[in-house]
């Protein structure tokens, strides 16, 4: 027990320190304050859902059913949530080998990680299902049986999820591992998953701001939460339990220890599992080439490969890229949107901006260039001791973050030019804005990265999500939003033309680029040339 | 061949890694530099190559300083870390050929001397596969290779023979000779003191920052009549003193 709780503290340390390394902020207080401010982002929005969805279900007399759909909301958020981490900790992390080398027990290392996973699950069951149950008890009477029965829920919560997301990953690694195309399939499972979050998301959402509809699925068996809720039983038993049914309470602790039971099974299947993944196998064809090319073609190659070869980085790129195309597919399933909607009359007037928001997309949603040096990781001292100039290595980082940018534009730039109707001064609007823009962004990003270098990361997910050079990026893009309201609030004639409008910001972001430009290659190279592990 | 003359790295943290630090290394020498763990080896080695920025002083390689004129001075290294971190996604092939076109090595040199320290190396055979299926030996051949490819005036290794089992470390040693002997000069950091007193021309002991001393074995011998062990142990002890 004594090295169990061990291996469980040393993981949590690691996994803490390796957040707050991620965030390359050398002041405590900061760190301290960005915590404080995360936590905030996480419970405050949570709380305010659980006193709105009391309020609707007890306008039907269930206010009960704000703990089900909390319950159901977390394990759903934790499912998604449990598979990123269950594949970091156990198929991407680097210290199994070291762990099994110390005289412990198989099994217990495996419940410990699988113990440390359900406390970051924990934590969102915190989040979640806590809130609701106080909501709950605060606005009824407060009986042992709520207290009781809320503090199970809150921590037996994340058995579920966690067995289910490990099951899922137990399949999904045994295809994989056996296919010569196990990038390609890891980068489309997960884009299938992202599009499930987005589907299940919406669905989610649209239910929530119903509770006439909420109270349909629970008698009538329909929509998401009528499935989970009716289907997942001990969503109802955790409810009647909370309301103070002993033999629901029964059910409900008796499901939870079959899942313990299910996961201690699996324990030692994960473990090897997990071992495996950690050798790679060799798919190359055995023919040695020889070519020759020119610096910047091997700079520019060198760029591009270090995204397309990391999983991680191709997908947070596609990703990025294709988040117009994504969101309209499920939207259009979801009937949000329809193309008659985008091309009708009405929306004639609109079409210039909607097809310039719908090209920029891309590089407003994207932030590879505030990872350009970041993404290079340890091995960033390379370029660092070829014979050449700081600017030439500045410039074609930024050169591979426009292809990847303009790439992203053109490719929903074409697929928005056959689903809407466009007359030539529009896309010529759309590209000048979308140009002038991108090439502003990306300079500015890559400055944020010459001030946040941050090489040295544990995992490529490190680098190019939990990164604070992506929120600033994000920021940056933000602020430029809240201008453009603050003018459109102010000087309302300013935006009669959309045309002009989008012209005059287009030559704003223009010079905007250029100052940057000229910025980053006269003071900031220096700052680039003092960058280092 | 190059000259570091008082140099003087502090970092961020105030530490002071390196102090008016001088040394002058000629064409032709192999020269091993020695130091205690956390002595300044690696931070020199980086203030030389341009991975690290120089707080005071210059670096001269070739006559060219790295400061001032970093091209052109990178353009007469080549450089070993000591610990193998590169972009290792790609094919061992894709990275020499980088590394090739990096310093302008002809396809025809290229091919003949990828061939021949691959193969003296044996690792030609996986060229073809991804570096991150290389072991960390595989690696560190991989990497002198690459810095073997442009024919370098200056050999630049940090902590070289590490991860390389016997027959390597044989090979790599006979390299650095062969290299010497076409008139050039390496320059490279160990732990092994056996090897570094058989294979250098002369030594460079560290601590702390400053170079305490710098001879041949021949003339450091004179002075205590010891193996390099011995003097290495009674010199770096003195300073702590």
């Amino acid at each position: 027990m004594k090295k169990f709780k061990s291996i469980v503290i040393i993981l949590l340390k690691n996994f803490i320190n390796n957040a707050k390394s991620s965030l390359n902020v050398k002041n405590n207080k900061l760190i301290a304050l960005l915590q404080l401010v995360l936590i905030g982002a996480i419970f405050v929005p949570a709380v305010y859902l659980s006193i709105v969805t009391f309020e609707a279900f007890a306008q039907i007399n269930q206010p009960e059913l704000v703990v089900t759909s909390m319950y159901v909301n977390s394990i759903i958020l934790m499912f998604f949530l449990g598979i990123p981490i269950i594949v970091s900790v156990f198929f991407f992390s680097k210290d199994t080998r070291f762990l099994i080398s110390l005289p412990i027990k198989e099994e217990t290392i495996i419940f410990a990680k699988l113990s440390t996973i359900y406390l970051f699950l924990l934590a969102i069951s915190a989040a979640f299902v806590l809130p609701s149950i106080v909501v709950y008890a605060i606005n009824t009477t407060i009986t042992l049986s709520i207290i009781i029965g809320g503090l199970l829920a809150f921590i037996l919560a994340p058995l579920l999820p966690l067995l289910i997301s490990s099951l899922l990953i137990l399949i999904f690694n045994k295809i994989v591992r056996k296919s010569k195309y196990k990038n390609l399939l890891t980068i489309t499972g997960n884009l299938m998953l992202i599009i499930a979050i987005i589907v299940i998301q919406m669905m989610v959402s649209k239910n929530a701001a119903n509770p006439e509809l909420i109270q349909n699925a629970f008698l009538n068996n329909e929509s998401l939460i009528g499935i989970i809720g009716v289907s997942f039983p001990p969503s109802i038993w955790m409810t009647k339990m909370i309301l103070g049914s002993f033999i629901n309470t029964i059910y409900f602790i008796g499901i939870n220890i079959l899942f313990v039971i299910i996961l201690q099974l699996m324990a030692k299947y994960f473990f090897k599992k997990s071992l495996l993944s950690l050798s790679h196998a060799s798919n190359s064809t055995k023919k040695i080439y020889y070519t020759n090319h020119s610096k910047e073609w091997q700079l520019l190659k060198r760029h591009v490969l270090i995204i397309v070869q990391e999983p991680t980085f191709l997908l947070n790129t596609l990703l990025t890229m294709l988040v117009p195309l994504i969101l309209y597919v499920v939207m259009s399933f979801s009937g949000d949107l329809s193309l008659e909607v985008l091309n009708s009359k009405q929306m004639n007037s609109y079409m210039v901006l909607i097809y310039s928001g719908i090209i920029i997309m891309p590089t407003i949603v994207s932030n590879i260039s505030s990872t350009a040096i970041t993404r290079e990781g340890k091995a960033f001292w390379q370029t660092k001791v070829l014979p050449i100039s700081n600017k030439m290595n500045i410039k074609y980082r930024i050169i591979t973050s426009l292809i990847i940018n303009f790439l992203g534009s053109l490719i929903v730039g074409i697929v928005g030019y056959f689903m809407l109707t466009l007359s030539m001064k529009i896309i010529i609007i759309g590209i000048y804005f979308a140009v002038t823009t991108t090439l502003f962004l990306t300079t500015i990003d890559f400055i944020i990265n010459i001030y946040r270098p941050l090489l040295n990361w544990s995992h490529p997910t490190a680098a190019v999500k939990n990164n604070l050079n992506v929120t600033l990026a994000l920021g940056i893009r933000f602020a430029i939003g809240i201008i453009v309201f603050g003018l459109y609030k102010l000087y309302p004639d300013m935006f009669n033309n959309y045309d002009l409008l989008l012209i005059a910001m287009g030559s704003i972001f223009l010079v905007l680029y250029l100052v940057t430009r000229f910025i980053l290659y006269n003071y900031y190279i220096e700052k680039f040339s003092k960058i280092s592990l | 061949m190059f000259k570091i003359q008082n140099v003087t790295k502090i970092y961020e943290n105030k530490k002071k890694a390196v102090d008016k630090l001088n040394l002058e290394v000629e064409n032709g020498e192999i020269f091993g530099f020695l130091g205690p763990n956390g002595a300044g080896k690696t931070t020199t080695i980086r203030m030389m190559t341009g991975i690290l920025d120089i707080t005071e002083g210059d670096i001269f390689i070739n006559q060219y300083n790295i400061k001032k004129d970093p091209i052109e001075a990178k353009k007469c290294f080549t450089f070993v870390p000591d610990h193998p971190e590169i972009f290792d996604s790609i094919k061992g092939i894709d990275y020499l050929n980088f590394i090739a076109d990096m310093y302008e090595v002809s396809l025809n040199e290229r091919k003949k001397l990828i061939e021949k320290y691959t193969k003296d190396f044996e690792i030609y055979k996986d060229l073809t596969d991804s570096i991150n299926s290389y072991s960390h030996g595989m690696k560190q051949k991989l990497l002198v290779t690459g810095a073997l490819l442009p024919k370098p005036k200056l050999l630049i290794l940090d902590e070289p023979l590490g991860g390389l089992d016997p027959r390597s470390s044989r090979i790599l040693k006979n390299i650095m000779k062969e290299h010497c002997s076409e008139g050039n000069t390496v320059f490279f950091s160990s732990h092994i003191l056996e090897i570094v007193e058989n294979l250098c021309d002369r030594i460079g002991i560290i601590d702390n920052g400053k170079l305490i001393a710098c001879d041949t074995m021949e003339n450091l011998r004179k002075k205590s009549d010891s193996t390099l062990e011995d003097i290495f142990l009674e010199l770096t002890e003195d300073e702590k003193i």
